[in-house]
């Protein structure tokens, strides 16, 4: 304390140091701290000084520090005691003191420094070794190191283990003198390498101290100091479990691996992020892929239209599961039926599967031809080689009434053919059933009711792959109706051809198809004439009523039921009356798909007819004569009669000789020569009558009748100054009576004369047209006083009709001319016009 | 059946033709029915046809005159009746089965309600040589018709022009006598 430093320097110095100086006094209670007592115990030296050490000491220390005080009291200083105080933040501190005990000033100087990071570090380093020690002596792996010379400097419990020297034998020798000798080239050319600062790895085979042998993973690491290669670490590691583990594993996987490949399903495994992780040879055969050239790659990568399909839900469902699936489904990218199954592994799933599309497609097969015969409307039944049912379908009991139950065991025919009639009738069919041969027949069976019902039967052998017949399928058609309708058609039929009306069938564009005997004993045409034509183009003539075949035409096109009568030809050319009766006959959709007409010869029946009606015109006619009659009796008869009856009752009355009886009888006179003119009219009239039809006609020359006529006339002519031109050719001649064409020709000039005109001469023209073979038209012209046509009417030629009042006449002379050219096939007709004249216009037929 | 009514000779023998029909101041008083009854009634008797007629063509139309089985009908446009074809020819115009001749195909008379088919006209001819009508009969089914048949109908078409000729005749006189 004596040297160059004031105490002021040695304050500075006690302040910059980082080690806490300090002063105890006797008793151990603090009478000074510097600075550095706050980084170190974090108490300023204020909050020190007066306090004792022991309030600041770890109580662990007390003792020892109490001991190490004393010390120092008594030898005066100490170093190196080390104790622990208490931070003020609690944290325990390790500090190491150097004292000093100056006994006259009665105090202790101390320097305190904190040592506890160097004691953690004294402490983690004695750690590391242990741990270092541990980890190379217990290490199970073996472990030794050479230096450059090759010679061993360390080794560990395991290599003494398996080497079997201890630790001082192996020491400073080289590895080749423990080494089994054919290792040792190997070893050395590895140690080598090392040394020339590369790390190597091989394996090596040894036997060890207990005589096993086991292998080693070596791996020798090359240490460096100073840039150079001081020494080689070396580990061997016995792998020897491994490897056989590993062997063993191979060996299985080989075998399941063949055990796969023999499988003939196909499998394929899954990994959980769906890729292929193996797939057989089977599998690549299906999906026609190369070797194994999926694994590897994702399933939805190669099928990315199966994402969601129903592949993916059931693989997707094992997998998340746990559980296996077994389905089938179509596989739309190898357009093939398969069978699933799929079991859930560790890494995914595997899965089995099959094309069955063959199975399903016979499977299929088989459904529909099992709904076939289930539901199709025949029957059917199958039975085995005894003809006993096995099964049969629901329509067999629709059409028969028996039950499955009921039928199964029993043979068809005991349950079908109850009467005696139909068993004989199967009688003969069963012969050929049991050879054995494909039989069809229709049969009337019954039904369990009783009721008949007509089959069409179809019995198949049915033979197995060695040719024995197994079963028979027997297929029942209900034909009742069929039957029904055939039965009613052979009666319908039989009336048809048998009748004696005429019977035609035609399509429905009236072709004929079938005519009956009836029709053919008629018409005289053979159904071979008349197939394919319409009946009209044969049957119909010149005589055929156009309105009745419009009508039939009419009433074919709109399909209607009528009748009708007609005309018709027969094939020699014989007309006949026909009554038709046709019928359309549709089909069930309402077109007409024929028409029956039913032909009845009614030619006796329409003769009937006319000779009826000619004898209603006769007597008509003759009534209407007589009506004539009975006016020619009440008029023309009655006025001369009464008159004789008044004049004969005055001629009694009065004297015969006075001037009135005279004058009486010559009117009765005149009274009875009207009345025989009557009477003679009557006659005329009657025999021109009863001579119509039977009138002898001849052929006549026109121009000199009329000339006969005019000469009968000649008088009157000549009074009046009438002319006459007559343009008759001389050698014109007509078919006619003689006496009728004279009295038409005289009647008609008479009246001429008679009816003149008083203002004009009359002139008279005779004239021929249209002269033919057939007939000649002769006109007949006056210039008279002509009369009104429109009042004539239609009664000019009426018997006693008269249209000229101041003229004498009795009316009989137009209708004694039209009567006689009628009679003689002639005809008349008029035209007439007041003060201009008549024209009479004739004709007369001249064959 | 040539059609002549087009040529410009045609024409001027057409006007002359009705020149000559208008003469005989028939259309004038055509309403006057009855002229030719008896010339009616007796082709319908001859010939046992439901149908016969008197008639006159004139430059648009058919005057009937007189007819049987036509009741009602006095006039038909030209273009549609048989006769504006049979005055075109100097004889007998006759279809035998209308239904079946090419010319008539558009014919409502043949084709349509009335159904005729059988068709006989013979022209009524002026002395000079003018057809100025038809007498004709007609049924409404086919039939035939002879030589014969036709000269009887040509017969009543002469009637008919003698008449008109003699109408003419005693007209003249009369007005000449009055004037």
């Amino acid at each position: 304390m004596t040297g160059g430093l004031n105490p002021k320097a040695w304050e500075k110095m006690i302040q910059v140091s980082s080690d806490m100086s300090c002063a105890f006094d006797r008793g151990g209670y603090f009478i000074y701290a510097s600075d550095a007592s706050k980084r170190i115990l974090g108490y300023s030296s204020e909050e020190l000084i007066g306090r004792h050490y022991s309030e600041f000491l770890h109580p662990d220390y007390l003792q020892a520090t109490r001991e190490a005080l004393q010390s120092v009291l008594r030898n005066t200083s100490a170093n190196d005691i080390e104790n622990c105080y208490i931070h003020k933040d609690g944290s325990v501190v390790s500090v190491s003191w150097s004292a000093l005990w100056c006994e006259e000033d009665g105090t202790i100087f101390c320097i305190a420094r904190d040592v506890t990071e160097l004691k953690k570090s004294r402490l983690r380093l004695e750690e590391s070794q242990q741990l270092y020690k541990a980890l190379f002596e217990y290490n199970p792996d073996v472990l030794f190191i050479q230096n450059k010379e090759g010679l061993v400097q360390e080794v560990n419990q395991s290599f003494c283990d398996i080497f079997g020297i201890s630790r001082e034998e192996a020491m400073d020798r080289p590895t080749t003198s423990f080494l089994p000798p054919e290792m040792v080239p190997l070893c050395q050319m590895y140690l080598g390498q090392a040394l020339q600062g590369h790390m190597v790895r091989y394996d090596l085979e040894l036997c060890t101290a207990n005589g096993e042998r086991r292998l080693f993973d070596v791996s020798k690491t090359p240490i460096t100091s100073g840039g150079e290669v001081a020494y080689v670490h070396t580990i061997l590691k016995d792998i020897t479990t491994v490897v056989r583990s590993y062997e063993k594993l191979s060996r299985q996987a080989k075998k399941l691996n063949s055990i796969f490949e023999s499988i003939t399903d196909a499998f394929f495994t899954l990994d959980r992020n769906w890729n292929y992780t193996y797939t057989n040879s089977e599998f690549d055969r299906i999906l026609n892929v190369e070797r194994r050239s999926l694994e590897g790659k994702n399933i939805w990568e190669v099928f990315p239209d199966g994402v969601n399909g129903i592949f993916h839900q059931k693989y997707r469902y094992a997998m998340v599961t746990g559980k296996s699936v077994h389905f089938e489904a179509f596989s739309q990218e190898l357009q093939l039926w398969l069978e699933l199954r799929v079991y859930p592994t560790e890494e995914g799933i595997a899965v089995y599967f099959t094309d069955n599309t063959e199975q399903k497609r016979i499977q299929q097969e088989l459904e529909k031809l099992s709904l076939v015969a289930s539901n199709t409307t025949n029957g059917v039944i199958i039975t085995d080689p005894e003809r006993r049912i096995e099964w049969v379908n629901k329509s067999f009991t629709r059409l028969t009434g028996y039950s499955p139950e009921e039928a199964i065991g029993k043979r068809p025919s005991e349950l079908l053919h109850v009467h005696a009639s139909s068993i004989q009738a199967f009688e003969a069919i069963s012969q050929e059933i049991v050879k054995g041969k494909p039989v069809s027949f229709e049969i009337l069976n019954h039904r369990k009711n009783g009721e008949e019902i007509w089959f069409s039967v179809q019995v198949n052998p049915v033979y197995n792959e060695a040719g024995q017949l197994v079963r028979y399928i027997t297929i029942q058609t209900d034909i009742t109706e069929r039957v029904r309708a055939r039965q009613e058609l052979e009666m319908l039929s039989l009336v048809a051809s048998n009748t004696d009306n005429g019977v035609v069938i035609t399509d429905a564009n009236g072709l004929t198809e079938w005519v009956n005997e009836g029709f053919v004993k008629i018409t005289g045409y053979t159904l071979p004439e008349i197939r394919g034509r319409k009946p009209g183009e044969l049957l119909q003539g010149e005589g055929t009523q156009a309105d009745a075949v419009k009508k039939i035409r009419n009433n074919l096109k709109q399909g209607t039921h009528f009748s009708t009568t007609l005309i018709n030809y027969k094939k020699s050319g014989e007309r006949f009356w026909v009554s038709m009766d046709i019928t359309p006959i549709f089909d069930n959709d309402g077109a007409i798909t024929r028409f029956i007409a039913i032909q009845r010869d009614i030619t006796f029946r329409k003769e009937a007819e006319d000779s009826l009606m000619k004898m209603t015109q006769d007597l008509y006619s003759h009534n209407s004569d007589l009506q004539q009659f009975t006016y020619i009796v009440s008029h023309n008869l009655r006025a001369p009669v009464a008159n004789a009856l008044g004049l004969t009752r005055l001629l009694t009355s009065i004297g015969k000789h006075s001037g009135q009886f005279d004058q009486a009888l010559s009117n009765l006179s005149q009274s009875v020569v009207n009345l025989d003119t009557v009477l003679k009219d009557i006659n005329m009239i009657l025999s021109i009558r009863d001579s119509r039809g039977n009138l002898e006609l001849e052929p006549i020359a026109l121009k000199l009748v009329v000339q006969q006529a005019l000469s009968s006339l000649q008088e009157s002519l000549r009074q009046c100054g009438g002319t006459v031109l007559n343009a008759i050719p001389d050698d014109l001649t007509v078919r006619a009576n003689k006496a009728y064409l004279y009295s038409v020709f005289y009647n008609l000039l008479s009246n001429a004369i008679k009816y003149r005109s008083e203002k004009r001469a009359l002139v008279l023209q005779i004239r021929c047209y249209g002269d033919s073979g057939k007939g000649v038209l002769v006109s007949l012209s006056d210039n008279g006083s002509g009369f009104d046509m429109q009042k004539a009417n239609k009664n000019m030629f009426k018997l006693y009709k008269r249209f000229h009042s101041d003229k004498k006449g009795r009316g009989i002379g137009l209708y004694l001319v039209k009567t006689h050219l009628e009679a003689m096939g002639g005809h008349i007709e008029v035209n007439s016009q007041v003060g201009v004249g008549t024209k009479f216009l004739i004709y007369l037929a001249k064959v | 059946m040539e059609n002549t009514l087009g040529s410009p000779g045609a024409r001027e023998k057409e006007e002359e033709r009705l020149a000559k029909l208008y003469g005989y101041n028939i259309t004038a008083n055509y309403e006057k029915a009855g002229t030719f009854q008896h010339v009616v009634g007796m082709a319908a008797h001859i010939f046992k046809a439901p149908i016969a007629f008197v008639n006159f063509v004139d430059e648009r139309s058919t005057w009937i005159t007189d007819s049987w089985g036509m009741q009602g009908i006095t006039e038909l446009d030209r273009g549609v009746t048989l006769c504006s074809h049979a005055i075109l020819r100097d004889g007998v115009t006759v279809f035998e089965d209308a239904k079946e001749e090419p010319c008539l195909l558009s014919n409502p008379f043949v084709h349509g309600d009335f159904g005729l088919q059988f068709y006989a006209g013979a022209p009524i001819r002026t002395p000079e040589g003018f057809n100025i009508g038809i007498v004709g009969i007609g049924d409404t089914r086919p039939r035939k018709f002879s030589r014969e048949e036709e000269k009887t109908l040509e017969g009543l078409a002469a009637i008919v022009m003698e008449e008109l000729e003699e109408r003419r005749e005693r007209l003249n006189q009369d007005s000449s006598r009055q004037g």
